[in-house]
């Protein structure tokens, strides 16, 4: 044991990295390249070795043995010899196939004899070979490299897909210099980082391409999007969750990038126009009349020749998107995202099948920067009042969530804090619609809705922005990838039960950094002595986890 | 037997003699005790260096490789000696009496009279270091980058694994039905059993024989064994349970400390039952910690390979031990240090004033190697244990304060135990979560009272009117009845017999008597507490009060001329037949003159042809260096007849006798 060293190592992989250490800016460095950050609730950060994060560092040049002698030098405790192996083995087998372009379509490149002669033991796997191997060579089909990818991976072999990417329909665009104020238009440096982790050295055909994005909800990931598009100069496919998001996107690429409206189309359930740049909702894609139709709009990811395809909230991306994008592994993919967590679990698809993390900054790093907004979060316990109470205990465990969420009382909790922060642009969000038509028309509030025509919306986003309202009302259709940058305060009323990303998404409403330099205050109203302090503790996880605890206030009045 | 337990029961002439063993004397001057001087290292040293090249020595080295620890009778060392040594009984039986005298060998006597001897089971590694070191040196660190890993999970240590069961049988004491064969309930096997990781494959190089074997898997037999042989489980008529003032002493340690102790409780009293294992526990006793060796030096004897995969296969399940290949050979090393008490006081200072866990505002503790199993007992009780490697991880829940709650632990009791532990003011959500855990608990709990119960409310009227009995009613529930203090049972039963009003007869009921705990150890120590059966209990017999004179080790030598055993001499016939005769009676050698030397003859037979009479036996040759089997310096010809007029100048061998001071 050596009490100096800041890292301790467990045997599953699992990294713990003490802040307060003097080398502790040193090591994170070094995890970055071989890790992946799973939570910094409090000194201790936890980090995770996998598979995948292992590939990763073999990838950027680490060997085994120096990620092993690193690791020594660093960790308090002996390396656990399952780590030691583990390190070895999958950094090992980074490389050991290939695949390369070939005038017959792609050659897959065994490393060895005994290598190639494993591939012919899988049965479904030399299935799609075409022909006899020449030498260590086998030739598949074009159609078959994300197959062939997943499958290997899936058996622990990574293949360095050398094959290069397909460029796509060209398209001349590119940033623009100044924003219509006036303004230069200069990416930040982790907005450039972001691109070149995910565009690799040189922008080569066969060097990165395809990979995830994490920042979080504030610090322009839209921009990180447009940037590999004038990078890449190519016709693109955005997909989103939601119809306000496709509006802004579009707002946001006719005003910062040399495209014209003609050249942007919009592909939703209102409208389906297929332009080189094209924004699509998840949810448009995933459309069929009944349960034994193919999904008709998925033809739009092979209808035109994209040369990159961005997945924004990539952690919402339906199940069958997922399996299209197996196809398509030739179109550079971006996902764009504040939180890997999926409600679902199915993590791992998005790492194997839109491409691994390529860049990531805490969302604590990026507040002590100054490029999101400095946030405190309150929860705030709302007493039930006697008759709610009655009916709380004796309702079943599914009501009562939603009397616990709709509890009359918060009404008076919501007036104090918009008096309290009067005349700062206030969110108050929630889950049910019956709380906010209610809240809207007791305080006489503007509320927005998935019932709101789409047209309304926009107009009320934009009247917010414009600072014409000081006060909104949304329902969970302002959670994702609707652009309030003023917005200061925001007062959650209800949510979902436990869902994490969702409480995520909601601080990251108010977290672009205030022009007035501001900082932001989130509120969560929860019903005191109800199972909804519980979920709102699980909800509140996500954020404990990176960093931004809560501090509980009693309603007393 | 362990050495500290075998000078106890040493009688006071022996010890007196012992102590009077000139490497022994002078440091019994300085003042040092009996069993520091036996157990030390640098006594051993000297011994070994005064007594190196004497017939002792080699029958020390010989009693190690053979027996170890294990007891054994003298004429099984004899047998076993002979056949692989040019050494002779007669002084095989005169370096036993020898090694007794140095406090190296001990003996006792079995109610029948027969003789067992042993080398106390904590000196073995002692005598090993010393007689039949490890050759070769660990592997360097270069070497040891190419080792690779057979894919095995983590262990525990066994200290943390036996916590995790013990815990189990301190939630609910294990029991079994006497009736008939006896049997033990399922669930009580299941929920110790489901706290460890240890499996009865991994300890059947032990051959464990215990109790209810059929039903008890052998970790859960190893648990209670174990906990019963360090006192922190006791017997309790048909139940074991926990002991709680053992208990708080054993939780006072570090993990590290308490591996030590039950390496060594492992070492002397699962290894000393298999002689080799014993001595490949002490060879892996002896290594480096954290150093790699091969396998393969660890063979200090023949036939060793089957031990020392099954030796290290054990302290590899115990979590003591890494094992791996490198360059195609079996390498391994010990993981934790079973070391002397001086290295632990070293490593644990490393750690004097670092908190014992941290506690993270999500609720998760963490808790590094070092913590002491008092903090790991205490968070075993009050939280969810959610990782169990090198690093603890633990985490507050719901469900969590709710088992500490019913456990006896109070919101305030956990807030301090974490806040002093973590040496640090404890996060706000944190306090926050357990404040809202605990809230609702205990507001409504099951109560079993004593009801004094009327017939009906004009009794109950009466009752509350007489003053003597108004105080002793607590509550009144209902019309008739009124909760009374179970204490005040036979005071107001009196009263209401002086009121003429008696009361019915109440059963008693049954509870826990004291003095059903069964005397789970004798004053002299350890060896009959354990669940599990041993083959030689030597604490069952009487310690050998007597070290043998002469005339017992060899009958008659008083009856003899002197000059038989001092000097060669020409017999006649019949005379030097009689010699002969009384070796082989001693397993004693003659020495004679052959071709012009004098060598010495181990006469086994004597054969009569008529008149003349002839010897069979074997030469015993002296070799030029200590090459001879087991390091002995002398080896023996095949068999060769003498006939009775190739023996001229003869004597009995037999080593001087005089040193043989006796009690």
């Amino acid at each position: 044991m050596n009490t100096t060293r800041p890292l301790w190592v467990q045997s599953d992989g699992m990294l713990l990295l003490d802040e307060r250490h003097p080398e502790y800016e040193v090591t994170r460095e070094f995890l970055k390249e071989i890790a992946e950050l799973h939570k910094r609730p409090g000194i201790w950060h936890t980090y995770h070795l996998t598979q995948v994060t292992l590939w990763n560092a073999a990838a950027l040049g680490w060997s085994a043995q120096l990620v092993l002698e690193r690791l020594a030098e660093l960790s308090r405790y002996t390396i656990p010899h399952t780590v030691e192996d583990d390190i070895r083995t999958h950094m090992g087998r980074y490389g050991k196939f290939r695949l390369v372009s070939s005038e017959n379509g792609l050659t897959l490149t065994a490393e060895t004899e005994e290598l190639l002669d494993m591939l012919y033991g899988w049965e479904d796997v030399a299935s799609v070979f075409s022909g006899v191997a020449t030498g260590l060579d086998i030739v598949i089909p074009t159609s078959a490299r994300g197959w062939i990818k997943r499958e290997l991976a899936a058996r622990g072999f990574p293949v360095k897909d050398e094959a290069g990417f397909h460029i796509g329909e060209a398209l001349e665009v590119s940033l623009c210099n100044e924003t219509a104020s006036g303004n230069p238009i200069v990416l930040r440096d982790y907005q450039n980082d972001a691109v070149q982790a995910l565009l690799g050295k040189g922008e080569s055909t066969h060097e990165g391409g395809s990979g995830i994005v994490v920042l979080p909800c504030g610090a322009g990931k839209t921009w990180v999007g447009m940037a590999a598009i004038a990078s890449l100069k190519c016709a693109t496919l955005i997909l989103t969750p939601n119809r306000v998001s496709v509006t802004q996107w579009i707002a946001e690429l006719l005003k910062n990038t040399t495209l014209s409206e003609q050249e942007i189309g919009e592909y939703t359930g209102q409208m389906k126009n297929v332009k080189p740049v094209t924004v699509a909702t998840y949810q448009v894609l995933t459309h069929r009349r009944s349960k034994d139709e193919e999904y008709p709009h998925l033809q739009l990811f092979v209808n035109r020749d994209w040369g990159l395809i961005i997945y924004d909230e990539v952690h919402l991306l339906p199940a069958p998107v997922f399996r299209i994008t197996a196809d398509i592994q030739a179109t550079r993919r971006l996902g764009l995202t504040a939180t890997l967590v999926r409600e679902d679990g199915r993590e791992g698809d998005a790492f194997a099948l839109i491409g691994p993390k390529r860049y990531e900054v805490p969302w604590k790093t990026m507040e002590r920067k100054g490029w999101i907004a400095h946030a405190t979060c309150t929860e705030v316990r709302v007493p039930l009042d006697a008759e709610t109470a009655i009916s709380y205990s004796t309702a079943s465990k599914r009501s009562r969530h939603r009397i616990a969420g709709e509890n009359p009382r918060k009404t008076e909790v919501v007036k104090s804090l918009l008096q309290r922060h009067s005349g700062k642009p206030t969110l108050v969000i929630g889950q049910y619609l019956d709380q906010l038509h209610k809240l809207s028309s007791e305080l006489s509030l503007p509320l927005i809705t998935g019932e709101m025509p789409h047209l309304s919306r926009k107009l009320l986003f934009d009247r917010f922005n414009e600072g014409d309202i000081d006060v909104l009302l949304v329902s969970k259709v302002a959670n994702f990838a609707v652009d309030l940058p003023d917005a200061t305060i925001a007062i959650q009323v209800s949510g979902s039960f436990g869902s994490r990303q969702e409480e995520a998404q909601r601080l990251g409403r108010i977290l672009r950094p205030k022009k007035s330099g501001a900082e932001a205050t989130f509120y969560s109203l929860v019903s005191d002595g109800t199972d909804e302090v519980e979920f709102s503790r699980n909800r509140g996880r996500f954020l404990l986890e990176q960093g931004y605890p809560y501090h509980v206030d009693q309603w007393v009045h | 037997m362990n050495l500290t337990m075998s000078i106890k029961r040493l009688p006071d002439a022996i010890k007196l003699l012992i102590v009077s063993e000139p490497t022994i004397k002078s440091r019994s001057d300085q003042g040092l005790k009996l069993e520091e001087i036996l157990s030390s290292h640098e006594w051993a040293t000297t011994w070994v260096q005064r007594y190196g090249k004497s017939s002792c020595y080699h029958v020390l080295r010989g009693i190690l490789i053979r027996f170890a620890a294990h007891p054994f009778e003298i004429k099984d060392l004899i047998n076993s000696l002979e056949q692989t040594t040019a050494m002779t009984g007669a002084e095989i039986r005169i370096s036993v009496a020898q090694l007794r005298r140095s406090g190296i060998l001990f003996a006792v006597r079995k109610a029948w009279g027969d003789q067992l001897l042993y080398i106390p089971t904590d000196n073995v590694p002692l005598w090993q270091h010393l007689l039949v070191p490890v050759k070769g040196d660990a592997l360097t660190d270069l070497v040891s980058r190419e080792i690779t890993f057979k894919p095995t999970p983590y262990r525990l240590p066994l200290s943390l694994e036996l916590l995790s069961a013990w815990q189990a049988i301190h939630r609910q004491p294990f029991s079994w039905t006497t009736k008939g064969k006896g049997a033990i309930p399922r669930s009580s096997i299941t929920r110790i059993a489901e706290e460890m990781r240890l499996t009865s494959e991994e300890l059947s190089c032990l051959s464990l024989d215990y109790p209810f074997h059929e039903q008890l898997p052998s970790p859960v037999a190893l648990a209670i064994d174990v906990g019963l042989c360090c006192k922190v489980l006791q017997k309790v008529g048909n139940e074991i349970r926990i002991s709680d003032s053992e208990l708080n002493n054993w939780i006072s340690q570090s993990p590290m400390e308490a591996d030590i102790r039950l390496h060594e409780l492992v070492m002397d009293r699962y290894g000393a039952i298999q002689p080799v294992l014993h001595l490949t526990a002490s060879v892996i006793f002896s290594l480096r910690t954290m150093e790699w060796y091969e396998e393969d030096q660890l063979q200090i004897t023949s036939n060793q390979e089957e031990s020392i995969n099954k030796w290290l296969g054990l302290l590899e399940a115990f979590g003591w031990v890494e094992r791996g290949i490198c360059r195609n050979k079996a390498v391994f090393r010990k993981k934790i240090g079973l070391i002397g008490a001086q290295d632990v006081l070293l490593n644990l200072s490393d750690t004097i004033g670092l908190p014992a866990i941290f506690v993270q505002p999500d609720g998760e503790i963490l808790v590094p190697p070092e913590t002491g199993l008092r903090q790991r007992w205490v968070l075993n009780e009050i939280a969810d244990r959610v990782t169990a490697d090198a690093i603890f991880i633990y985490r507050m829940s719901p469900n969590a304060c709710s088992r500490a709650f019913n456990r006896g632990y109070t919101n305030s009791f956990v807030v301090d135990f974490l806040q002093v532990e973590s040496q640090y003011t404890l996060p706000g959500q944190v306090v926050q979560a357990l404040e809202d855990w605990f809230k609702p608990l205990g507001k409504i709990y099951f109560a079993e009272v004593m009801l004094l119960r009327t017939d009906n409310k004009d009794v109950a009227e009466i009752l509350k009117q007489d003053s003597e009995m108004a105080e002793k009613l607590i509550e009144q529930v209902g019309d008739r009845d009124f909760i009374i203090d179970a204490a005040s049972y036979p005071k107001l039963r009196t009263r209401l017999q002086k009121i003429g009003l008696p009361p019915l007869d109440r059963t008693q009921e049954g509870s826990i008597n004291d003095d059903n705990v069964e005397a789970s150890h004798d004053e002299d120590g350890e060896e009959e507490s354990g669940w599990v059966y041993r083959r030689h209990t030597l604490s069952m017999f009487e310690s050998d009060r007597t070290l043998p004179d002469a005339n017992e080790l060899f009958p008659g030598v008083s009856d003899i001329p002197a000059t038989w055993i001092t000097t060669p001499r020409t017999y006649h016939s019949s005379t030097r037949k009689e010699l002969i005769l009384r070796a082989i009676a001693w397993q004693a050698s003659i020495r004679m003159d052959h071709n012009g030397s004098a060598q010495a003859f181990v006469p086994k037979v004597v054969k009569d042809n008529g008149a003349s009479w002839s010897v069979m036996g074997q030469w015993q040759i002296k070799l030029s260096n200590q090459d001879g089997e087991n390091g002995n310096p002398s080896s023996r010809s095949d068999s060769v007849i003498l006939e009775a007029d190739e023996i001229n100048e003869v004597m009995i061998f037999i080593p001087p006798l005089e040193e043989l001071e006796t009690v």
